[in-house]
């Protein structure tokens, strides 16, 4: 038994130094399934999205009217459509159109949000009470039938759409900041450093602020996820990108009108989408499974 | 019980508040005379667009609008239509009873396939049941719901032949035929998310003491998993299919369209599209104020199936 005790600092200085929390970060994601299939999904549509010039087999925009609704293979991989444009070539610019659009939202919504819900659990009080009754309202409130009235006012277009929805998402991600900063704001080391007589300011960009970035993460995953079904739908109702911007969205109302003779046309837009936002939905759940925000719930 | 729902009910007025003001001052900060727009590309003498001004109280300050505006959706009045010269209730009206068929059928298709698959799911957990339910509620919940109609429709009317692809049919039977494919989209789409909360919440509460308990007096499986676990677990499915309201409203917005189907969803679409500015706002706050009252009702159910939340009248 002695034995044990006596051995014990050759142990400790034996042991292999403990592994730093990103080596276990990657570690944790990269036993996670969903991140895994997620990631990979995400990193392909950014690659595509900034490469579109260079792989893109055909100009987006040009087209070859004798090749209207050329089916998949007869020189275009997967056909083209009723302008006859390569559907492929299309589909890459496309990834453009809808990533950017969706990081567009989350980025204006979190560049409002994060400030408004640290404020709100700063300050408490009557600020924090209205704030957050102001977004229980419009948390309550589908984005999308906002949106119409913004786009019924100041005409379609992919900017006025995100700008629309970045503000209408401001209170999903305002929620999340606010609920890490009120724990944050009670533990011992925020304490400790205004006992040392640090000011509000460093006290938040250097300890409350680094704690709020992993929910951050989680939250723009599944909000880019949103974000992109909802950029699709206005632009599907023909309210977002206008034509002849290559989108999915469009494409996929343009496809609906050709679905008896080239259901292609259709199909190929729809599963874009559907996988962009798999993509980011699975990043997004396995985020939250290896960082578990419990608050990212939504 | 009556406490709860006055608490909710003075909660939910600075909400419609502030959805009615909001709706009403975006549209007024539009550049452009809204007169011209009423007119379109029609040639018009100046008296004549002064005479719709007045008609259309354009020529008073924007608050006298607004206040004049709120006084008369006091009294139940929209306002009348832009481009088809009707009064915007009338048009709710007539457009209301087939988006409430299609949201009602939706629903109910959403519930007939999520509580069974959840339930399902969660008591044989990694089964192949299991792992089909995971893939369905995460397909389901990426796939916008206008591109599971166009499946729908290429799958059951121009493949197979089964059912009318386009229109609202003729009422009776017919009708029922044309929403079902609509509704049958919108309720895949919903119970994606059901699905998932149904199953979290059945795996949550067969773990619980009272299900051990419950399996060692010797009930049936079938009575422990029906009677005690799914009762329970409930609670939080009313809540998620309460929230999915505005899911669904947005969802028969965008089915109407892609089926053609003229309901409330379609005529907010069409209106956004030829800038009807009574239109988009009448229908906006008609679909907030549903929306409000149905949140009120689920609130008021969840009193009903947990005593708890009626105490304090909040959750």
């Amino acid at each position: 038994m002695a034995v044990g005790v006596g051995s014990l600092p050759g142990n400790i200085a034996a042991a292999p130094e403990a592994p730093s929390t990103w080596s276990m970060f990657f570690w944790r994601l990269r036993h996670n399934t969903k991140a895994m299939i997620g990631g990979a999904i995400v990193v392909v549509l950014l690659a595509v999205a900034l490469l579109a010039p260079l792989i893109a087999p055909k100009d987006p925009n040009d087209g070859e009217l004798a090749d209207s609704l050329a089916m998949p293979g007869q020189g275009y991989v997967l056909g083209a459509d009723k302008n006859g444009r390569d559907i492929l070539s299309r589909l890459m610019f496309g990834t453009r159109t809808a990533l950017g659009g969706a990081i567009l939202v989350v980025a204006i919504s979190e560049i409002i949000g994060v400030p408004i819900g640290i404020w709100a659990a700063y300050r408490g009080g009557w600020v924090d009470e209205t704030i957050t009754r102001v977004w229980d309202m419009l948390l309550a409130f589908p984005p999308l039938l906002l949106a119409f009235a913004v786009v019924a006012a100041f005409g379609p277009g992919l900017e006025k759409a995100a700008i629309a929805l970045g503000i209408l998402y401001v209170p999903f991600i305002a929620r999340v900041v606010r609920s890490v900063t009120l724990v944050q704001k009670e533990m011992a080391y925020t304490e400790a450093a205004r006992a040392l007589g640090y000011g509000q300011g460093r006290i938040i960009f250097r300890h409350i602020l680094p704690n709020c970035v992993s929910p951050i993460i989680v939250i723009s995953s599944i909000d880019i996820a949103y974000a992109l079904l909802d950029l699709a739908a206005l632009s599907y109702l023909g309210l977002g990108v206008q034509p002849p911007t290559a989108d999915w969205g469009t494409m996929l109302s343009e496809g609906q009108l050709v679905l008896l003779t080239s259901p292609h046309v259709a199909l190929a837009a729809g599963l874009s989408i559907v996988l962009a936002v798999l993509g980011f939905n699975l990043l997004g759940d396995g985020l939250r499974d290896v960082l578990d925000p419990r608050q990212a719930q939504r | 019980m009556t406490r709860l729902i006055v608490t909710r009910l003075l909660t939910l007025i600075p909400l419609m508040f502030f959805i009615t003001s909001v709706v009403f001052f975006l549209i007024r900060f539009v550049p452009g005379d809204p007169a011209r727009i009423i007119v379109g590309n029609q040639r018009i003498t100046p008296e004549n667009l002064e005479n719709i001004r007045k008609q259309y109280r354009l020529d008073r300050p924007v608050l006298v609008q607004y206040g004049l505006w709120v006084r008369d959706l006091s009294a139940g009045n929209l306002g009348r239509s832009y481009r088809q010269r009707t009064e915007v209730r009338t048009l709710i009206v007539d457009r209301l009873p087939l988006t409430l068929k299609l949201g009602t059928f939706s629903f109910l298709i959403s519930l007939g396939i999520a509580l069974p698959l959840g339930v399902v799911a969660a008591v044989r957990r990694n089964s192949w049941v299991d792992v089909s339910a995971t893939v369905f509620s995460l397909i389901g919940a990426s796939s916008p719901v206008f591109f599971t109609s166009i499946l729908l429709i290429l799958l059951f009317a121009y493949k197979l032949n089964w059912m009318p692809a386009l229109g609202a049919g003729d009422g009776g039977f017919d009708q029922f035929k044309h929403l079902l494919m609509p509704a049958l989209a919108l309720g895949f789409s919903l119970a994606a998310i059901t699905t998932r909360i149904t199953r979290q919440a059945m795996v949550e509460s067969l773990t619980q003491d009272y299900i051990e308990t419950a399996r060692a007096k010797g009930l049936s499986s079938r009575s422990v998993v029906l009677k005690h676990a799914f009762r329970n677990a409930l609670i939080p499915v009313i809540t998620v299919a309460g929230l999915q309201f505005g899911f669904l409203l947005v969802g028969t917005v965008l089915v109407e369209y892609t089926f053609g189907l003229g309901g409330l969803g379609s005529l907010l679409v069409n209106a956004v599209q030829v800038r009807d500015y009574p239109v988009v706002q009448g229908t906006t706050i008609f679909i907030a104020a549903m929306f409000i009252l149905i949140n009120l009702v689920v609130d008021v159910f969840y009193g009903i199936v947990d005593p708890r939340v009626r105490y304090d009248g909040r959750r």
